[in-house]
């Protein structure tokens, strides 16, 4: 928690206990970073990962969110729940990330922090469920928009009003979007099927 | 229309699988301490002080200008994270702030706090393009190095915080011209942290220190042991022209 989230909790609570007792006001909740990372740090690093970036980018772009996150919870008014705010957040950075990926002409694999560390070791990979693998596979084969729904509501299971608000789209466009990226992601699944590479049950 | 019971039971399969190990988990958290002073990450929140909360706020809004620059600019789009990474690291403002935040005292030299939002401005305006000390891939693999001072054991729970304080300090030493000293913090963290979340930044260290320390042939080597075993490092140009940029 920052020094200035404490600072405000406090000057709120006096005000509070100052007023008359007629006049109560409902304090905003306003979570601490350190509580907001340790809670919400795997939802943000698998939402970035399932949103398109490689495992050589990630910490660069969870850390990213991070930095944004720490700079702007005390703007947070509790109008989207907590993680829609933060997939907002994740969104911009990744498009960014994304973008500039692209601009240089690779899918991220390639790009020179894949020579890092943070690529997966043959440990890792051997305990990562194929699931997990065709997973990814698939979402790579959506474009951005269905991919960024389909991660949204069916991964993280966001209500849809709120992925509209994350998106800033209109409620049916969200709807309609919705039911072409599960279309995509079925006939995805269909073609992975057909190459036989799906093995998980 | 809704997902059919095989792309129901792939997503079941696959949901949990993407989470961050632990070791991701202390590697992130580890480089937003850096980043964020240690305070904000660490879970040390009692010492953060206005002062230090300035600083790292400058710290941190350079880093907003840095990523609105890559992402509008040639260069990549994380531009801004590394930015923050590389003053964090660089700047003698966040030794200060990282100073702070732990119960270790750094050393004599470290510059005093009141300095160190002038500081971590002064670097907002002018090293937007840093990246010598940006290190978005700590290297588990380093290898030891000894022999090193005796330090008192970690505490339980305390390894990243006694990471952060050796480097902080070994980052005062260096801004305060003593290359023995910072080497000698150095070595202490290889010693009790040989595959440290910081490793990466304690090599690079290493380069500097022994240059600082008029050591320039040992530096050089250094630096190319450094660059072999981490040829992608953001930190592996700076590391080679430590020496010659004056440093010895």
């Amino acid at each position: 928690m920052s020094a200035s989230t404490h600072l405000r909790i406090a000057v709120e609570s006096m005000d509070v206990e100052a007023r008359p007792k007629e006049a109560p006001r409902a304090l905003p909740v306003i979570a601490s970073f350190d509580d907001v990372y340790r809670d919400e740090l795997a939802f943000v690093w698998r939402s970035a990962r399932r949103l398109g970036v490689r495992e050589a980018a990630l910490d660069d772009v969870v850390q990213e969110v991070f930095v944004v996150v720490h700079r702007r919870l005390e703007t947070f008014e509790g109008r989207s729940s907590l993680r829609t705010w933060l997939f907002g957040i994740t969104l911009r950075i990744v498009r960014d990330h994304l973008r500039a990926v692209r601009r240089r002409g690779t899918a991220g694999d390639d790009e020179p922090d894949a020579l890092g560390t943070t690529d997966p070791s043959p440990c890792d990979l051997a305990e990562r469920s194929e699931a997990v693998r065709i997973l990814h596979a698939i979402l790579d084969e959506l474009d951005d928009e269905k991919r960024e729904v389909f991660v949204m509501a069916e991964l993280e299971e966001l209500p849809v009003p709120e992925i509209a608000g994350v998106l800033a789209i209109n409620l049916n466009t969200a709807y309609a979007r919705l039911r072409l990226a599960r279309q995509a992601f079925e006939q995805a699944l269909a073609r992975h099927r057909a190459r036989d590479v799906w093995r998980i049950r | 229309m809704s997902l059919g019971p095989d792309a129901r039971a792939l997503l079941d399969a696959a949901r949990g699988g993407d989470d961050p190990t632990d070791a991701d988990a202390a590697r992130l958290r580890a480089k937003l301490a850096v980043c964020l002073g240690a305070a904000a990450a660490a879970g040390a929140t009692a010492t953060f002080s206005a002062k230090t909360a300035a600083a790292t706020k400058a710290v941190v809004e350079t880093g907003a200008r840095g990523a609105a620059a890559g992402a509008t600019g040639s260069t990549a789009g994380l531009a801004g994270a590394k930015v923050v990474l590389a003053l964090a690291l660089a700047g003698a403002a966040s030794s200060a702030v990282l100073a702070t935040s732990h119960d270790r005292k750094p050393t004599a030299n470290a510059p005093p706090t009141a300095n160190a939002n002038a500081n971590a401005t002064a670097n907002a305006n002018t090293n937007t393009n840093a990246n010598a000390n940006a290190n978005p891939n700590p290297n588990p693999n380093a290898p030891a190095t000894a022999p090193a001072p005796v330090r008192p054991p970690s505490r339980p729970g305390s390894t990243l915080a006694d990471e952060l304080s050796l480097l902080s300090s070994a980052r005062a030493h260096l801004a305060a011209q003593d290359g023995r000293a910072a080497l000698a913090d150095v070595d202490a963290h290889a010693s009790r942290f040989p595959r440290g979340v910081l490793a990466e930044e304690r090599d690079a260290l290493r380069v500097h220190a022994l240059c600082r320390a008029g050591r320039a042939a040992d530096a050089r080597a250094a630096a190319s042991a450094f660059v072999a075993r981490r040829p992608g490092s953001p930190q592996a140009s700076a590391v080679l022209r430590a020496c010659a940029t004056g440093d010895d």
